[in-house]
């Protein structure tokens, strides 16, 4: 058993598959491996949840909400809910009440709408890059998360829901609050309520304002909106808020930076990218695919359940790793651990699947594009990363780097 | 010709045989359909098939197992994702965008 010293206690981690183990945390991908073959379905005393780690298995659960259900929270922890007091949020429901809300900021999401948002995300993109590269000339080090890859998402969500400028980096801190990661599920719940807190506060507030003064931002619309004849609360708004910035603001800087690495290890495909833009779409995908910037989310089992001859007692969590998922063989073959742009991919697993499909998927592959189109026309191929000295997010969940050193060439 | 209308929106558009619903919402943004995966698994774009369902295409089995979700069958509920015209001149075909 592996163990890490956590205050004065000893955590014992579970050796085939505990999210919060450093090793794995570290490199999930032999322990994925290890699982898909030899324990598809796989029991973590310690935390008490069931895993699921091959491909069809999870696209199945994850598209049978009536069996799997979303309304425990979404971690494996079986009491996250009430530990972080957050606001009651579409994605921890089920259908119908789920889609009731979710349907209410679909129009938001949608591509027509989303391509709207494109003259601002290129101008944001096109500005950053340019400023990198002044950055660059004037010898200051650049990082590619804070000059690029952090503050596009943040501006993206901070424009949907209406938040000014000044106030936009108060997000960060609570996303990776929210989604941070250390030796105990315990500790990072503290930092989680923390996050919760302050998200709570400020938008509390920018409830208030727009129902007193409404804007045609998100927050207006909702305060605006009706369900069957009621109108949101400002607590029901709230979880709202909470998904946009928890899914939607690191989790599009993770992937720049995990594709990023990808192109680092794949030069000959980096190459091809550069000199063929036509195949960014697709390579997203890859990138999304190969490298799940949410490495899994849990769901709660509404009856008895059983795979491969293991009982799975209703109101279990089955935690579903779609990173493992993504690159299972079964489904992707036998080249499922190595990058190939030009994959013909039909489902993969990193948004999701069923009625939580991620909702924001279509802005986060517009910004990724759009980082790409730019990035490849006015850096091209001079520039390297300084991989040693990147560090990566510690996080049982997402998977991503916080510091990517960047050197860009004159 | 199919004459697709849609509603609550009152938006109607006429239509070949062959052409997939999406295609013809994405052209009309005017038939307020929501729609999020394109790719049968959310069920965000199901539509309740008023009149008409004789020239939609046959429900594939991604399709019935996201419709099964909300308690639908494909000959009152179709995903507009997944969904074509197949046949019949003159036809009228009528979608409601479903409420829940």
């Amino acid at each position: 058993m592996d163990t890490a010293a956590l205050g004065e206690e000893q955590v014992e981690y579970d050796p085939i598959y505990d999210p919060f183990n450093p090793e794995l945390i570290a490199d999930p991908y032999p322990f994925y491996e290890r699982l898909r073959d030899e324990h598809p379905v796989y029991y973590n005393e310690r935390m008490d949840f069931y895993a699921l780690s091959r491909y069809d298995d999870i696209f199945h659960a994850l598209r049978k909400p009536q069996i799997f259900s979303s309304a425990q929270g979404l971690t494996p922890a079986k009491d996250e809910i009430s530990q972080l007091g957050i606001p009651p949020t579409f994605i921890m429901m089920d259908p119908p009440d789920h889609t009731r809300l979710r349907r209410l900021i679909t129009k938001a999401f949608t591509p027509d709408t989303v391509k709207e948002l494109e003259p601002t995300i290129r101008q944001f993109v096109i500005d950053h890059v340019e400023a990198m590269k002044q950055k660059a000339a004037d010898g200051e080090e650049v990082d590619l998360v804070k000059a690029i890859a952090s503050p596009l998402p943040t501006m993206v969500v901070a424009n949907i829901l209406g938040v000014p400028p000044e106030d936009r980096e108060k997000f960060d801190p609570w996303s990776d609050g929210i989604t941070s990661a250390s030796a105990d599920f315990a500790l990072d719940i503290q930092q989680a309520i923390g996050a919760v807190q302050g998200l709570v506060t400020y938008f509390g507030a920018m409830c208030q304002a727009r129902r007193a003064k409404p804007t045609g931002d998100m927050i207006s619309k909702l305060t605006q909106a009706e369900i069957d004849g009621d109108t949101l609360t400002d607590w029901d708004i709230l979880g709202f808020c909470f998904v946009m910035i928890a899914g939607g603001n690191d989790t599009t800087t993770n992937l720049i930076g995990n594709s990023m690495k990808f192109l680092h290890d794949y030069p000959d495909q980096h190459r091809e990218l550069l000199q063929k833009p036509s195949l960014i779409p697709n390579a997203i995908e890859e990138f999304l695919r190969i490298e799940s910037v949410v490495q899994g989310l849990s769901r709660t089992t509404t009856q008895d359940v059983e795979y491969y001859g293991t009982a799975i007692p209703a109101g279990s969590k089955v935690h579903n790793l779609y990173a493992s998922g993504n690159r299972d063989p079964r489904h992707w073959g036998d080249n499922a651990d190595e990058l190939d742009i030009h994959r013909e991919i039909d489902r993969h697993l990193s948004f999701a699947q069923g009625p939580h499909f991620c909702i924001g998927a279509h802005v986060a592959r517009l910004m990724v594009r759009t980082y790409f189109e730019e990035m490849g026309s006015r850096i091209g191929e001079s520039f390297e990363i300084d991989w040693d000295r990147a560090e990566r997010r510690q996080s049982a969940f997402t998977r991503g780097f916080t510091k990517i050193p960047i050197h860009i060439k004159a | 010709m199919i004459r697709v209308r849609f509603e609550p929106s009152g938006f109607e558009v006429d239509a070949e045989p062959g052409e997939a619903i999406m295609d013809i919402t994405d052209a009309n943004p005017a038939a307020e359909v929501p729609y999020s995966c394109r790719a049968a698994t959310c069920g965000t774009c199901r539509v309740e098939v008023v009149e008409g369902g004789e020239a939609l295409s046959t429900a594939d089995e991604f399709e019935l197992e996201v419709l099964d979700i909300f308690g639908d069958t494909p000959d009152k509920v179709r995903l507009c994702c997944q969904t074509k015209l197949v046949g019949g001149s003159d036809t009228q075909v009528t979608l409601k965008v479903c409420e829940d």
